[in-house]
């Protein structure tokens, strides 16, 4: 026995020992990680005072949902695009768990310089919410910019008796609890978004959870619920075939896609809500920095090439810039945290 | 009567213990006291492995009564010094894998391990473990995307 | 006529160099451990945006197919299986490979996985629509009797041992708890670490049990290379008894590939398992059985045409790779969905098409690269080992980019290797793993729908006629149990 605890004596020590000769030269590389591990405070300060160079190597953008969704799409999109104007390579990781609170704990870990960016979406105010413990806070985010908006919209089988947003509510109040509105999953945008269309318009649905909006629509297209709340782009191909039939929408204004389809404001049901796709960035990042991200990125979700990308996907480009995002965040966070205490707090 | 006390006894005892534990955190949840709440089917499970696991050592124990009238010997399961440090090499690369990043961890783990599995000397484990995370390095991070980079 | 004229476009276009490129990417990319079919298509199509909308389907639809037949690979050679739908294969495929019979089962493995792509692409071009409708009748309480159908499965995996396989069951669907709670979002047994609240994932799971749990073996062989006996099975001379076999499971595959949500992996263990109870006198199930590869083979891989259906008519991804082609389709301007057959009817065919000359080409690959596939693996054990314990950290990490199921994984190769020591199945406990999720949260589901009446399931006729399968099914498996001797 004793042969074997030197081995492993051994093993402590090498592995230390390389680590430490090597994680100069890795350090290099732009891996930030490492460098922090070795404690090295006199490069991170001189990171922090650095001008507004962004630093050398290929730009990261972390998504915290996995691939074929449309946050994935609309980032993997956008960034071939910006490659371009930032003339650096960027690479787009899927870190995927948890419902994001495992990529957004990842990013919570990232340095403030510029090279890594990642999702920043309502999720970040409602996961610390259902989660007992996320390994980050909202704080340790700061919103960039943002990409796109879809709505929540109200959608029926196309044969379903409800033929307007009147009948549903009508048919709603009159049977509190009965009819049924399928949503993509527990604490979800659009369960949220059912949830505050309830609080507003005063009635109770039977909400059913399932797994993605492809199993909503398919449970509605099996009439095995009533209804169920998506974004149009998600629904867009079965509604122009006459299969689904979107009531309405949760949006300030008519879609340009949908542009007979009502908005719940014109039936003075005053919500707008949806799921935003934007980018974050690490909240210790000099402001510098923001504002070379910032312009580079503003141009690529400007430029013909993403409308086009957006368009083909059926989804809408809504660019907000760094203080016009900051500010929409900022009136976003509290409504967002109510609704998803409420939503916990139906479940008890 | 005597009582049997083997490996399979223990396992029984274990999965028992583990089973009233499981039980005992799924009431904890909210909502336990309802029908269906999230803490229904746990406790279902927990519940039918008690059962399983109690007729699974009154099984064990009448097959070693038969064993022992029959005069065979049980040869219980050996785990192999091997075994251990094999388990312990991992669980070091584990803790330190965050810390100094894919390759500088897999190389030593390599090396070792190779010594583990009977390769003679130090050139060849030593060369085996150093091309081999280097060519998955290539293969994952480069060619594939994977970001191993970000361990 | 229109399938012909699919034929035509491919080759007239250029199309088939690309089912050819694809295929070939996608049998290599199938068969690393950690990588699957879906993170294939993921890696491969932004490199496709800028061709031809024809040649780059052309291309992904090879990449599709051909990377779900090379996840056979790992498995049956490393006992490795890359996801939950070759599980089922490994059960017999690792033991005949071990006993030497390498050639033949890989190469049977690509035959009946190219035959089974051929099969459900003919059910997918005849009868589309008329399938398409009846996986619209799966609701909540016919996926729970689905998934309850796959519990009476467990007793037919487990061996000897039914007791200590229902223990493995147990122990697994007790696992399978740990996560947020789909239904009302609380979090169970997560010990406060926010990484255990999505659940554990499948997959590294998967990769520890069966992968990690292997090089466990510290034999006195582990200089030599493999103890190949040369004798070749006496089950190969007679192929024909395979027929019945694989065309019961391709029929199965297709039909569970063609109900949303119940992907290959379903497809193959129901496949498993209902051939299991076709078995004939000589059969040896889970214990180096032919058939067993061609079941679960045939059926994940037949589960592809089966997939392509509600995809096609209704827009609706059954599974991960059909989720990415549809994001693919919508960045060619393409919608799937009720429309897309009128409108482009040409791409539609071609598509089609190149699903008949992809799994052509998984079968002619197959058959070419098993050779390599053995040499490599051949190797003695001391340079596989370390070379499979290195693709068992890479490829739990590789699915999510995420640290922890580099933990999650290490955990279950010492739980497996510790199931292995003790003589508790560990095929029960992964399918228990698979089939906890969706039992619980249709139970839940449908329960909220019917208005917590449980009783209402009953006046479901699907519902009654999957549960009476289950029921016969395990009948089945009880007498045939007692009129076998067991072995010891």
């Amino acid at each position: 026995m004793n042969k074997k605890w030197i081995v492993l004596v051994t093993i402590i020590f090498v592995s230390v020992f390389i680590a430490a000769c090597g994680s100069e030269s890795s350090s290099s590389e732009g891996n930030g990680e490492e460098a922090e591990s070795q404690g090295s405070e006199s490069e991170s300060e001189n990171n922090d005072s650095a001008s507004a160079e962004l630093p050398e190597g290929d730009i990261q953008t972390m998504i915290p949902v996995a691939e074929g969704g449309g946050t994935d799409t609309t980032h993997r999109g956008l960034a071939d695009i910006v490659e371009e104007y930032l003339d650096r390579n960027v690479v787009v990781n899927n870190v995927t768990g948890s419902g994001g609170s495992v990529g957004f704990s990842e990013a919570a870990n990232y340095e403030g310089d510029g090279s890594h960016l990642f999702s920043y979406t309502s999720e970040i105010f409602t996961l610390p919410i259902y989660q007992e413990n996320t390994g980050f806070k909202p704080e340790d985010f700061k919103p960039l910019l943002n990409i796109s908006h879809d709505p929540a919209a109200i959608v029926v089988s196309a044969d379903s008796e409800y033929e307007t947003l009147d009948d549903f509510i009508q048919a709603a109040e009159e049977n509190p609890g009965q009819i049924s509105i399928g949503n993509s999953g527990f604490g979800n945008i659009w369960h949220l978004s059912a949830t505050a269309f309830e609080k507003e318009a005063g009635i109770e649905f039977k909400q059913v959870p399932y797994d993605g909006a492809a199993e909503t629509v398919q449970a509605t297209l099996g009439g095995h619920i009533d209804s169920f709340v998506a974004s149009p782009p998600e629904v867009a191909s079965q509604v122009e075939a006459g299969e689904l039939r979107i009531l309405a929408t949760m949006a300030e204004e008519r879609s340009e896609h949908f542009p007979d389809v009502p908005t719940l404001s014109e039936n003075d049901i005053e919500i707008s809500i949806g799921t935003w796709r934007g980018l974050g960035v690490p909240s210790d990042t000099p402001n510098e920095i923001v504002t070379k991200l910032e312009e580079a990125y503003s141009q690529a979700i400007n430029s013909e090439e993403f409308e086009q990308f957006m368009d083909e996907q059926g989804m809408n480009i809504r660019f907000m810039n760094n203080e016009d995002f900051t500010e929409f965040v900022e009136n976003e966070r509290p409504r967002f945290e109510q609704l998803a205490q409420e939503a916990e707090a139906q479940e008890e | 009567m005597k009582i049997y006390f083997n490996n399979s006894t223990m396992i029984g005892i274990l999965l028992v213990t583990a089973s009233v534990i499981y039980i005992y955190a799924a009431m904890q949840l909210p909502g336990g006291a309802n029908s269906l709440g999230p803490s229904f089917l746990p406790i279902l499970v927990g519940c039918l492995l008690i059962i399983c696991s109690v007729i699974f050592l009154i099984n064990e124990q009448i097959e070693n009564k038969k064993q022992a009238s029959s005069g065979e010997n049980e040869s219980s399961p050996t785990i192999d010094k091997k075994h251990f440090l094999l388990v312990i090499y991992l669980i070091i690369y584990l803790l330190v894998l965050r810390h100094f990043g894919f390759l500088l961890t897999s190389i030593p783990l390599l090396f070792f391990i190779n010594r583990l599995y009977g390769m003679k000397g130090m050139i060849k484990p030593l060369l085996v473990a150093v091309f081999l995370p280097i060519i998955i390095y290539f293969l994952f991070q480069s060619l594939l995307g994977v970001p191993l980079n970000l361990i | 006529m229109e399938l012909l004229n699919g034929f035509v476009t491919v080759f007239t276009s250029g199309g088939i160099v690309f089912v050819i490129l694809g295929a070939l990417l996608g049998i290599i990319l199938g068969a690393l451990p950690g990588l699957t079919s879906t993170m294939a298509l993921a890696i491969l199509a932004p490199l496709t945006f800028g061709f031809d909308t024809l040649l780059a389907l052309c291309m992904l639809m090879g990449v599709y197919i051909a990377g779900i037949a090379g996840g056979a690979v790992p498995a049956i050679a490393l006992n490795m299986p890359g996801t939950p739908a070759s599980a089922a294969t490994a059960i017999d495929g690792y033991r005949l490979f071990k006993e030497g019979n390498q050639s033949n089962t890989l190469k049977m493995s690509f035959l009946v996985s190219g035959l089974g792509v051929i099969f459900s692409g003919i059910i997918l071009v005849t009868l589309a629509p008329l399938i398409a409708q009846f996986g619209l009748l799966f609701s909540a309480p016919e996926y729970f009797a689905l998934g309850m159908l796959g519990v009476t499965i467990i007793i037919s995996i487990s061996g000897k041992y039914m007791i200590r396989g229902i223990i493995a069951a147990l122990i697994g669907f007790a696992i399978a708890f740990i996560g947020t709670d789909p239904t009302s979002g609380i979090p169970r047994f997560t010990f406060g670490m926010y990484e255990l609240n999505g659940g554990i994932s499948y997959i590294p799971a998967l990769i520890g049990l069966f992968g990690l749990s292997e090089v466990f073996h510290f034999t006195e062989n582990t200089i030599k290379s493999r103890d190949i006996s040369q004798q070749q099975n006496k089950q190969m001379n007679n192929w024909k008894r395979f027929i019945p076999t694989f065309f019961r499971s391709s029929t199965i595959g297709t039909f569970i590939g063609s109900i949303p949500g119940a992907g290959a992996d379903i497809a193959s263990w129901t496949s498993y398992d209902v051939a299991q109870k076709f078995a004939k006198k000589g059969d040896k199930y889970g214990r180096g059985e032919m058939k067993g590869v061609i079941a679960s083979e045939s059926a994940n891989n037949a589960n592809v045409g089966g997939a392509l259906i509600p995809m096609m008519t209704f827009g609706i991804p059954g599974d991960g790779q059909t989720a990415m082609l549809i994001a693919f389709l919508l960045i060619h301007g393409l919608d799937p969905g009720p429309l897309i057959f009128e409108n482009q009817s040409t791409l539609v065919w071609a598509m089609f098409a190149s699903v008949f000359l992809a799994s052509l080409l998984v079968i002619i690959y197959g058959l070419s690269l098993s050779t390599l596939i053995i040499k490599i693996v051949n190797q003695p054990l001391m340079f596989i080992y370390p070379a499979v314990i290195m693709f068992c950290l890479v490829g739990a990490f590789a699915i999510n980019n995420n640290i922890f199921d580099v933990y999650v994984m290490f955990c279950f190769g010492v739980l497996g290797f510790l199931m292995k020591k003790t003589e508790f199945p560990i095929p029960p406990l992964m399918l228990a793993l698979i089939l906890a999720p969706m039992i619980e949260k249709n139970l839940m589901r449908g329960l909220l729908i019917e208005n917590g009446n449980f009783l209402m399931f009953f006046a479901r006729p699907l519902f009654l006629t999957i549960m009476g399968i289950g029921i016969v099914m395990l009948i089945i498996t009880l007498v045939l149990r007692k009129k076998t001797p067991q072995e010891v």
